[in-house]
């Protein structure tokens, strides 16, 4: 095998921050910028005239312009609007969210209104990918087409996909996804062997050794001694632990669990190292639990005790924003200090002074610390192992520096975390380890990993019907026969679902998938076979056939949260011609989609609620919605439709709270 | 060792036939058809067969190329989970031998069904009540039973599985022994 013409990159799409890494002889390293700094805030600023900045700077002016600064898009990633509006994620964000109509019937798709353009997650993740991949052709000097891009192990088959989206969206062809704590365990794992492993500076040592050996050895040879490994292994039945692995010496094998908490994600996942075979038993987690949201306790607080010391609502999304910031900077030096001072001027000679203990954050922070604890109990138990048996403890994600955090899953491991690593910088070298690997570069690791969620279809009467159990290894398949009700039925639709609860509305449906072309024959005849594999990246491909025609059915997949497949060829055409330009056009566009869906929101909420408002109140929404619904039929100017919606908007706040209220009550 | 999933000397996979792939579980790993097993043998020839046809391996390969070995390890990895897991196992041997398969015979042993309900009643009483200590005995009490359940089904696999009696003695207690599961986990979920 000669130097591969592509380089694969790997690439952590993070929450908070995001970094590129790559693997060359020395083993894998980051981009840095000329500050040594990897990390990239995941953070986008657009500003009036369309152009977009991208990291510190876009962090820089959050404040500035609170509502066109898009931060955090990794917890709207393949989420509806719907389910982001009833788990109360939007309440905390400073940007609109909206849900997305164009061309979406029947689907539920979140966007961010950017100063009128509507951007899909997936768009606006493009965006941080584009400026990592730039970053790495500047300093490589030379085109990057290929990338490992990490995600929580937790992510649905939905949020896999948007982050699949998102790559292709930056041009970008994404090699394979990977689970973040599984490129930790790899980034760490070459090092880690056995039960008497030395603690952290030997970690270190020992992942430069196995890099090393990597780089020097002839990758020409490295197929043919693989294969020479795989037949050893099975010969030499009675020495456990002997088998495959040319490369790395024969030890025994360990168990590791790696925590990864971020900015907005948590893992946890159980793995068991050996030969440099690292096999996922279990994972578990949360996909929005993190760092943002000890932050949010932090402003609630502030906000709380403002309101009542000066009846002073902080609230507006400037001062959101600011707090945010501020919030970030207190929990970050509680992590080393026992106590941070926290001082707003509110101006008028009003000033806002208050000290927060440790343990006064530890206690707001502690119900969210004990989901993750539970989590790796959950994880502990499908491992089917005793937690004692667990050899290392590795900590990964920013969030992991916190104190509490690290003795809580101290107590429940029963041994001392390790850290030798950066919690920030591990995944993105674990990526580019992975990258290493499927370039051919690398033959002595090798990741088995697990399905986080269970796949099943929706059953008559609307419950679960699990096909394919959580924490089943990947690749995996299973198949299902369907029928016909009716005489000459040519197309039956599967409700595919993903998720543990026993009904249907319980858990997340990932789309419609319906089946054509099947023969015209008399109802129930038809035996059509639907098979669903799930690919190395946790990601399902459904196929089917007719058996008795041998026909193959189509199949046509309607994502319930997703983009498809010709949406998201657009937008990788439209975010590279229009990386600048004036999108006037495509402005008006959505915006008169948005007018009509507003509208008509409000039409419903108004005949829903209407009766708690003054008939005065009434007549100005319907006064209001009439001009609007003329504005967007005649004008061709975007940004006066855009103002006139905002206006829109805001005259009908009352009216959606009063809907709001409702529907929780109704629940 | 020979594998049935691809060449041994060149690392080249094996075609998929079109009518799907049928191995027999016990000869992709080459062990004898029998439930006991050593599970360190088994575990250790899934990982020698992985290293042959994970598609990260191949990633470097034709389309056609990594389908091959998409199906290839799916098909390994199904064959893995079911002799790894007993119960999986045990249903794997009666299908072998012919059956009698859930489908058709759903019966179960007699008094099973009271008992389970019984112990339900009583999980969901101490739940209610929050009294660790009654659910942990409870969850013992489970445990136990199933592990009865489970010698059960090890000694009539060890039997002859061409005696249709003893395989519909088998079919009973693999079809109790999901009870037992299903109220194992509710136990260990509550008293997490």
């Amino acid at each position: 095998m000669s130097q591969p013409k592509d380089i694969i990159v790997g690439i952590d799409l993070g929450t908070t921050n995001s970094l590129i890494a790559w693997c060359d002889a020395a083993g894998p390293q980051l981009i840095r910028d000329a500050d040594g700094e990897g990390r990239v805030p995941s953070v986008l600023a657009f500003g009036p005239d369309g152009r977009v900045t991208v990291g510190q700077e876009a962090k820089a002016h959050a404040v500035e312009q609170p509502t066109s600064t898009v931060f955090s898009i990794k917890r709207l990633m393949g989420r509806g609007y719907d389910e982001l509006i009833a788990s109360g994620e939007l309440a905390h964000l400073p940007y609109r969210v909206v849900q997305r109509t164009a061309g979406a019937p029947g689907r539920d798709i979140a966007a961010v209104d950017v100063n009128g353009r509507l951007m899909t997650p997936p768009e606006l993740s493009a965006i941080v990918l584009r400026e990592l991949k730039a970053r790495a052709e500047a300093q490589l000097g030379r085109e990057v087409r290929k990338a490992v891009i990490t995600v929580p192990a937790y992510f649905d088959d939905a949020q896999r996909q948007a982050t699949r989206d998102a790559g292709r969206i930056a041009g970008l062809e994404v090699v394979r996804i990977i689970n973040e704590p599984t490129a930790a365990a790899l980034a760490y794992g070459l090092g880690i062997r056995g039960r008497n492993a030395e603690p952290l500076v030997a970690a270190k040592a020992r992942l430069t050794l196995a890099n090393r050996e990597k780089c020097t050895s002839g990758a020409g040879a490295e197929g043919q001694s693989d294969q020479g490994s795989a037949g050893q292994g099975s010969n030499q039945t009675g020495q456990p632990g002997q088998a495959g692995g040319a490369r790395i010496p024969a030890e025994g094998e360990s168990l590791i669990a790696v925590y990864d908490l971020g900015g907005g994600t948590f893992d946890i996942s159980i793995l068991r190292l050996v030969d440099g075979v690292f096999e996922v038993l279990s994972t578990h987690g949360n996909t929005t639990l993190g760092g943002d949201d000890f932050d949010r306790e932090l402003i609630g607080l502030v906000q709380r005790e403002v309101q009542a010391r000066f009846n002073v609502s902080i609230e507006s999304p400037a001062t959101r924003q600011a707090l945010r910031t501020l919030a970030e900077n207190i929990k970050v030096r509680l992590s080393t200090e026992p106590t941070a001072t926290i001082e707003i001027d509110l101006g008028a000679g009003r000033k806002y002074d208050r000290t927060i203990t440790r343990e006064e954050f530890e206690a707001m922070i502690a119900p969210w610390v004990e989901r993750t604890i539970q989590s790796c109990r959950q994880a502990i138990r499908d491992a089917k192992i005793d937690g004692a048996e667990i050899d290392q403890v590795v900590m990964v994600g920013g969030s992991t520096r916190i104190p509490l955090v690290r003795q809580r899953v101290e107590e429940v491991f029963g041994r001392h975390p390790y850290t030798a690593l950066n919690p920030d910088e591990v995944v993105a070298l674990g990526a580019a380890v992975q990258a290493s690997i499927l370039a051919g570069q690398r033959h002595d690791a090798l990741l088995l990993d697990v399905i986080p969620l269970s796949l099943g279809i929706e059953t008559m009467g609307g419950g679960m019907g699990k096909l394919i159990l959580r924490n089943t290894r990947v690749p995996c398949q299973a198949t299902e026969r369907f029928s016909t009700f009716v005489d000459g039925q040519t197309a039956v639709k599967i409700n595919v679902l993903q998720g543990e609860r026993e009904l249907a509305k319980d858990c997340r449906s990932l789309g419609e998938f319906e089946l054509r072309g099947i023969p015209p024959m008399p109802a129930g005849l038809p035996k059509i076979l639907v098979s669903f594999l799930v690919d190395e990246n946790g990601i399902l491909n459904v196929t089917a056939k007719e058996e008795r025609s041998g026909q193959e059915a189509s199949i046509q997949v309607v994502p319930a949260h997703g983009l498809t497949a010709d949406e998201v060829k657009r937008m990788e055409l439209e975010s590279y011609a229009h990386a600048r330009e004036d999108m006037t056009a495509h402005r008006l566009i959505d915006l008169r989609n948005q007018v009509t869906f507003d509208t008509n929101k409000a039409e419903q909420m108004l005949a829903k609620v209407g009766d708690q408002l003054t008939a005065e109140e009434r007549e100005a929404i319907v006064t209001a919605m009439r001009e609007l619904r003329e504005l967007a039929g005649t004008t061709q100017d975007a940004d006066a439709l855009w103002e006139a919606l905002r206006a829109f908007d805001q005259r009908t706040v009352r009216l959606a709270e009063l809907a709001i209220s409702m529907t929780l009550r109704e629940n | 060792m020979y594998s049935p999933l691809c060449c041994a000397s060149c690392g080249a996979l094996n075609p998929v036939p079109p009518e799907g792939l049928h191995f027999n579980y016990f000869e992709l790993f080459g062990l004898p058809a029998a439930y006991d097993l050593d599970a360190a043998v088994l575990h250790r020839r899934y990982l020698a067969l992985s290293r042959g046809v994970h598609p990260d391996i191949h990633g470097g390969g034709s389309d056609d190329q990594r389908r091959q070995a998409l199906a290839l390890s799916a098909e390994l990895n199904r064959a893995y989970e079911t002799l790894r897991d007993p119960v999986a196992r045990a249903e794997y041997l009666l299908m072998l031998a012919g059956g009698p398969s859930p489908a058709e015979d759903k019966s179960v042993p007699p008094r099973l069904l009271g008992e389970v309900m019984t112990l339900r009643e009583e999980l969901e009483e101490a739940e209610g009540s929050k009294d660790a200590e009654a659910m942990e005995r409870l969850r013992q009490t489970i445990a136990t039973r199933r592990q009865a359940t489970m010698d059960e089904i090890a000694n009539l696999c060890r039997s002859t599985t061409r005696d249709e009696a003893i395989r519909r003695q088998l079919r009973k207690q693999l079809n109790a022994v999901k009870y037992w599961n299903s109220l194992l986990e509710k136990a260990q979920t509550t008293a997490a």
